[in-house]
């Protein structure tokens, strides 16, 4: 009887133990980045406390190895190992869409896509249907060296809406007048992105094969670049670190790319009120000031047997105190286009010397042309950085352009 | 007659023990390495993107002709197999010869160093080496002071330059392991041998020439062939250092495959067909080294 | 006299030069894991304070502790593993040696000269049907039994005096007992290279460990390392060079620990 009754008791203590990791969820996500975990733990702390019988897993794989294991397993079919959640890069998403159909959760029938800018939504839309929630802003801008360009005799209005001839001969000028570069770049291959989309166009036609030999932006941009590296007003810096450092040790007068580059700019704390932002040259008077590269989304894998609790889990990232912390805290702009009327977006920025440049990101955002991605987009990325080379080199720009077209059709060839 | 049979039971006897030393080994490589193969080489006759295949016999093999990249690839590599190759194992001989010569103090610790790179991690030394060669890197920077150019060379942005980076780097980061394989083979060779010979009046190098190379082939052939397949199969280092470029300039077969599979459209068929490309390469000069190598 | 002292010097210069050749990355990096990412972007060359912050950030991940006794623990077996199985079979291929046999040799070879990045699918494929995804079984196998280990160990044993093991087997040895009590101990320093080479490839391994082991629990350290280059558009290079350097110290502390056997190779196992 008494074994018995320790028997019973044991067991009751050891149900009770196990009933709250029973009843207890999981969600395992992946990410990248730094400012993307931050946002992410704190969405997970939020939904946590509203939510204390679920857990979230945060994971954190560098992009690269996220699409590699992603490829491997969906290619191999066996999904064991992948998680609830996972961040994509904006420029994967139709390669993942249209090769892998079926993969992501649909999510347009459960969140209101019309919240968020539309460029982003456009990038993760399939037939219909919307398979991420829009993350952060990618928008691009000319961020810049006040203090730099006062001593040159210029201001922020100066380089504000000019075509990037304006911008070689201020940088000319400048160049000569401080003795610092005008504007930094790794390979250019940034660079060129952003170039192409502020002229509206991509590399590819409606029904999906290439366009570059006869695209009028594509060839502005590798003649722009070409005019920017013969100019030599270009610090061109061997790597990503040499990239950040020639910002960070105040060696160049501005840097042309995507907003989140703000994040590296300010960990320099001695620069703080000598920075300003605004728009990025237009290539010519008919080509645009605004353009957007890299950022990146969230998915719902659909191989997860929690889609539901995931779906809601994502909607976090809608409420205005996510959104207050990623503006505030991570200064990282959000796609979630209701954010724009959160009191923090409209705050002066300390850091560029009061310029409301939160408010001015979501204005670039909303004003980002709408244009269509392939799958292709690493393939012709790879392919444009061959026709950078080339015309650096002394290439002609008509012949890296067709050599450019005929590596991508041969690439697409079915 | 009994006596004979008896010896060729025996031997036979043997003969089976010596298929236990290797079963474990033999079923493995079949198991982990040659059935994926097998896939691989049906892969490669196989066109389409990602899971969407189908059958199509030797179109993969008859695309690569018409590849401009494919072509590219396979001249850098190529090039890399001539100038590299022959550059490091020299120097690795030398320097194994160096450091098992008895009457050099410490020999361990120069050993040590010289295997070093091995275990650096590339991916920090491309760091390194990608400051050393910037435009406004430590070379650039030391022949300006000392006014041999009085402009930065972009050793990077060169087709050759970039070629010619990538080479030393593989030198320095291959031939500390070269230099062990030698030292492990020269400690199988006998020291009355170079005494001998001593006595005799040979030279320093008509001792190397007539003792330690001839002892030391079955090592030279096993290097030999390790590094050609090794840099047909050259991956690392150009990933890390140059990304391919500039314009495809340093771009190896592998790492074409490796875009081709894992970072646009996943081409596996197109992939597949290169990779047995480099196997039939690898096949074909390592059959060549064994031949030589055999021979005398 | 003065020929043989010059002889001397001008080995050591050799040997010098290009040793401080190879130790220069090295230094830098050990340079960079005491310094702030900052101080090493500004490319500072002494050594700095930070080495204590830079181990704080890395534990504080609380990924590095368990992904640097994973790597251990793989690759410890592993190696132990590899070596014996194919310096048997290396070893066979000499003593036991038949036309059938170097046929094999010769086959075997041939699954070294496949690029890893090809046979990465099928082989994931084989162990997601297995159900051996995120075992440490999946880890090991590939890299169990490797061409070049055989190919190394069969080329060492081609200068094994054959007249040792005939005389053992008249005095009865046992074939096994000749290859583990009288093999193996006198091919010390094969040994030691086919352990430090096995160590360093099995430490360094990323593209199938990446891909089978997706459980963060079970990740390696040159997975870790990915992860922390990663983190955001500027890593934490303090810390991610001290991650390099701990990376690089087993297998120095491995190649130091055989560093006897290096030079007290076969003929001197033999003499004494």
């Amino acid at each position: 009887m008494k074994k018995v009754l320790t028997l019973v008791l044991a067991l009751c203590i050891l149900l009770a133990a196990a009933l709250p990791v029973l009843a207890e969820e999981t969600l395992t996500v992946w990410y990248s980045g730094g400012v993307n975990g931050k946002a992410l733990e704190y969405a997970a702390q939020l939904y946590t406390a509203q939510h204390p019988d679920v857990a979230i897993n945060i994971e954190q794989v560098a992009t690269s190895d996220r699409e590699t294991r992603l490829t491997v397993a969906l290619t191999s079919g066996d999904m064991t190992g992948l998680p609830d959640i996972t961040l994509f890069q904006d420029y994967s998403a139709q390669r993942f869409l249209q090769l892998f159909p079926g993969c992501l959760a649909d999510l347009s029938e459960s969140i209101d896509m019309s919240c968020f800018a539309q460029d982003k939504v456009g990038y993760w839309t399939y037939e219909g249907k919307v398979y991420a929630l829009p993350f952060d802003s990618a928008a691009s801008a000319d961020f810049v060296r006040l203090d730099l360009l006062a001593e040159a005799g210029y201001g922020l209005d100066d380089l504000k809406d000019i075509t990037w001839d304006r911008y070689i001969e201020i940088g000319k000028d400048v160049q000569a007048k401080t003795g610092k570069y005008m504007l930094t770049e790794t390979d250019y291959s940034n660079l060129m992105m952003v170039l192409v989309k502020s002229a509206a166009t991509w590399y590819f036609n409606e029904d999906g094969s290439a366009n570059i030999e006869n695209n009028a932006g594509v060839r502005a941009a590798l003649e722009t670049i070409k005019k920017l590296h013969d100019s030599g007003i270009v610090m061109e810096n061997e790597d990503w670190a040499a990239f950040i450092s020639s910002m960070n040790e105040g060696k160049i007068v501005s840097t042309v790319t995507g907003n989140w580059i703000l994040g590296s700019i300010v960990s320099a704390e001695d620069q703080s009120g000598l920075w300003g932002m605004t728009t990025i040259p237009s290539m010519s008077e008919d080509m645009g000031h605004y353009s957007s590269n890299g950022g990146s989304s969230w998915a719902v894998l659909s191989s997860s047997e929690k889609q539901e609790l995931a779906i809601d889990f994502l909607k976090t990232f809608m409420t205005d105190e996510f959104n207050t912390y990623l503006i505030k805290d991570l200064a990282t702009v959000p796609t979630y286009l209701p954010a724009q009327k959160l009191e923090c977006a409209s705050e002066p920025y300390a850091f560029t010397n009061g310029q409301k440049v939160f408010a001015d990101i979501m204005d670039y955002t909303a004003k980002t042309p709408v244009i269509a991605y392939g799958p292709y987009n690493a393939d012709v990325q790879n392919t444009m950085q061959l026709a950078i080379d080339q015309v650096l080199a002394g290439t002609s720009v008509d012949e890296a352009l067709k050599t450019a077209q005929q590596t991508m059709d041969f690439l697409m060839e079915e | 007659m009994i006596l004979s049979g008896h010896k060729r039971s025996l031997e036979k006897r043997t003969s089976l023990r010596g298929w236990l030393f290797i079963l474990p080994a033999l079923a493995l490589i079949l198991f982990t390495c040659f059935y994926p193969m097998v896939e691989t080489l049906l892969l490669s006759f196989q066109k389409g993107k990602a899971n969407q295949l189908s059958y199509a016999g030797l179109r993969n093999y008859a695309r690569l002709l018409s590849d401009s990249t494919f072509w590219a690839a396979l001249e850098n590599t190529l090039f890399f197999l001539v100038v590299q190759i022959p550059i490091m194992l020299g120097l690795a001989l030398m320097l194994a010869v160096l450091v098992n010569d008895s009457s050099i103090r410490g020999r361990g610790i120069y050993r040590t160093l010289i295997f070093l790179p091995a275990v650096t991690s590339l991916a920090s030394c491309s760091i390194i080496f990608l400051r050393l060669f910037a435009n406004d890197g430590y070379l650039n920077t030391l022949l300006m002071q000392h006014g041999f150019i009085d402009r930065a060379i972009a050793f990077l942005s060169d087709r050759m330059g970039a070629r010619l980076i990538i080479v030393l780097v593989m030198t320095w980061r291959w031939t500390g392991v070269n230099m062990i394989y030698y030292l492990s083979g020269l400690q199988s060779i006998d020291e009355s041998l170079y005494e001998a010979a001593a006595i005799d009046g040979a030279t320093g190098f008509a001792r190397f020439r007539l003792i330690t190379i001839p002892l030391l082939k079955p090592t030279i052939l096993m290097t030999t062939i390790t590094s050609t397949t090794g840099t047909l199969k050259l991956f690392d280092e150009v990933y890390n250092i140059t990304g391919g470029g500039p314009a495809n300039a340093t771009i190896t077969l592998s790492q074409y495959l490796y875009q081709l599979c894992f970072k646009g459209v996943p081409q596996y068929g197109y992939a597949s067909a290169i990779a047995y490309i480099i196997f039939l390469l690898a096949a074909l000069l390592a059959l060549l080294q064994m031949k030589a190598g055999d021979s005398k | 006299m003065m020929r043989k002292r010059w002889n001397r010097i001008w080995k050591h210069a050799v040997l010098a030069f290009f040793s401080l050749l190879s130790l220069a990355p090295f230094l830098w990096v050990m340079i960079c894991a005491t310094n702030t990412s900052v101080d090493m972007l500004r490319g500072k060359m002494t050594f700095g304070p930070n080495l204590w912050i830079n181990f704080q950030t890395l534990v504080d991940t609380g990924r590095f502790v368990p992904a640097f006794f994973n790597s251990v623990r793989y690759t410890v077996v592993t190696t132990v593993l590899a070596v014996l199985i194919s310096s048997a079979a290396g070893y066979a291929f000499v003593v036991y040696r038949t036309r059938a046999k170097d046929m094999v040799m010769k086959l075997l070879l041939l699954s070294m000269m496949i690029p890893a990045a090809a046979i990465l699918i099928p082989m994931f494929r084989l162990f997601s049907r297995m159900s051996l995804l995120n075992t440490m079984t999946a880890f090991m196998l590939p890299s169990l039994a490797t061409a070049f280990l055989i190919f190394l160990f069969r080329q060492a044993a081609m200068s094994f005096p054959m007249e040792i093991i005939q005389a053992a087997r008249i005095d009865g040895v046992g074939e096994w007992n000749i290859f583990f009590r009288i093999f193996i101990p006198s091919m010390r320093s094969s040994y030691a290279t086919a352990i430090t080479m096995t160590f360093m490839n099995t430490w360094n391994a990323f593209l199938w460990p990446l891909v089978i082991m997706t459980d963060t629990k079970k990740t390696t350290m040159p997975v870790f390392l990915s992860v922390l280059t990663d983190t955001g558009y500027t890593p934490d290079y303090g810390a991610v060079m001290l991650a390099v350097a701990i990376t690089t110290f087993p297998t120095l502390i491995v190649f130091f620990a055989l560093q006897k056997s290096f030079i007290n190779g076969m003929a001197g196992s033999l003499k004494g």
